[in-house]
């Protein structure tokens, strides 16, 4: 049987990072843009920790280049990646590995501001970038000291390299 | 097709710190143990931060049961080691990176990784099929505690029994 890096592609978004910092693409370890030229699905895996404060807004940013997608641009260059949903996971006082489908509004959506233990999975067909091939996961910054890392996961690959799928970050 | 319909996610770790932290799959927290029964196949993410640690020697247990699936019970005959043979490491420590580099497990049939997390925002993944699984479905990450940094963990568990668009079996009961 396959290992799932052998047909997927991991990029991680946002290292363990305090919220405090918004993820903003122009750092590699804050919400990293990929390339998804060579992929037709993208999910977003968003790990949250103990929720010391305000989290706020959540967007997914698509553009041309690697350098125009930041959130500064939406409107402009760029634009906002359609989000119907999300999926929610929450582990406040016990283990749940279940995901609930959560709408959004206005492709935004903002995790609950003193939920503990709070996730998140994003799921974007490509074909819905009304702007590509470079997408980004955007936060603003929290209002105190959390902690929340982010992974990308980059699926049905245009080409199969098992252990050397393409880059995505270039 | 969504991810999230063929596979399971299970946070393994929350963004956690390595100081006075052991995974110990005991609380629901810090390595979670997932039940592979209905899936072929589990991936294991481990996210660093830019703080670095490291953690502790860093394992993968195998048991009959959630509550047995702990590193004590190596010794107590009641859990196992798994050894997956090799894992994959991606550094970011100065630069952007998406290059996963496949690296020998540390001890042959017991430790994957000796001290994860020792540079700044280094990751891993650990692969695993459940037929090398010994004794029993279930499975948890164990890293022993660290010095410093903040790391989180992710289970993924593919190649499902059965299909069953966003309600697939649940691998923690």
């Amino acid at each position: 049987m396959g290992k799932l890096i052998d047909s997927v592609k991991f990029v991680v978004a946002a290292q363990c990072i305090d919220t405090q910092t918004a993820w903003n693409n122009q750092t590699y370890d804050l919400g990293n843009a990929i390339n998804v030229e060579n992929y037709r699905h993208v999910t977003i895996v968003l790990i949250g920790g103990v929720a010391a404060g305000t989290q706020l807004a959540v967007k997914v940013v698509c553009v041309a280049t690697d350098a125009a997608c930041v959130i500064a641009n939406v409107g402009t260059t760029a634009a906002l990646v359609p989000m119907e949903w999300v999926y929610k996971n929450i582990q406040t006082a016990v283990q749940s590995d279940t995901w609930v489908k959560t709408a959004v509004v206005s492709d935004t959506f903002t995790p609950t501001t003193t939920t503990n233990h709070l996730n998140w999975v994003i799921e974007i067909e490509t074909a819905s970038m009304s702007l590509a091939p470079w997408l980004t996961i955007n936060k603003v910054a929290s209002g105190a000291a959390n902690y929340m890392a982010a992974l990308y996961i980059l699926s049905q690959p245009r080409y199969i390299s098992a252990e050397d799928a393409p880059t995505a970050i270039v | 097709m969504k991810l999230l319909d063929s596979c399971k996610f299970v946070v393994g770790t929350f963004p956690a710190t390595a100081a006075n932290t052991t995974w110990n799959n005991q609380t629901y927290l810090l390595g979670n143990a997932v039940n592979m029964e209905n899936y072929g196949h589990l991936t294991v993410v481990l996210i660093g931060g830019p703080d670095p640690g490291p953690m502790g020697l860093t394992t993968l247990i195998n048991a009959a049961t959630d509550a047995a699936c702990v590193i004590a019970g190596i010794a107590a005959g009641t859990s196992w080691y798994v050894d997956p043979s090799y894992y994959y490491v991606n550094t970011c420590t100065s630069a952007e990176s998406d290059t996963w580099t496949k690296t020998a497990v540390a001890t042959a049939g017991s430790t994957i990784i000796t001290a994860p997390f020792t540079v700044a925002n280094e990751n891993y993944i650990i692969e695993l099929d459940a037929a090398a699984l010994t004794h029993g479905p279930w499975v948890a990450v164990n890293s022993v505690q660290g010095t410093a940094g903040i790391f989180a963990a992710l289970y993924i568990l593919s190649q499902p029994r059965y299909i069953s668009a966003e309600t697939a079996p649940t691998a923690i009961v």
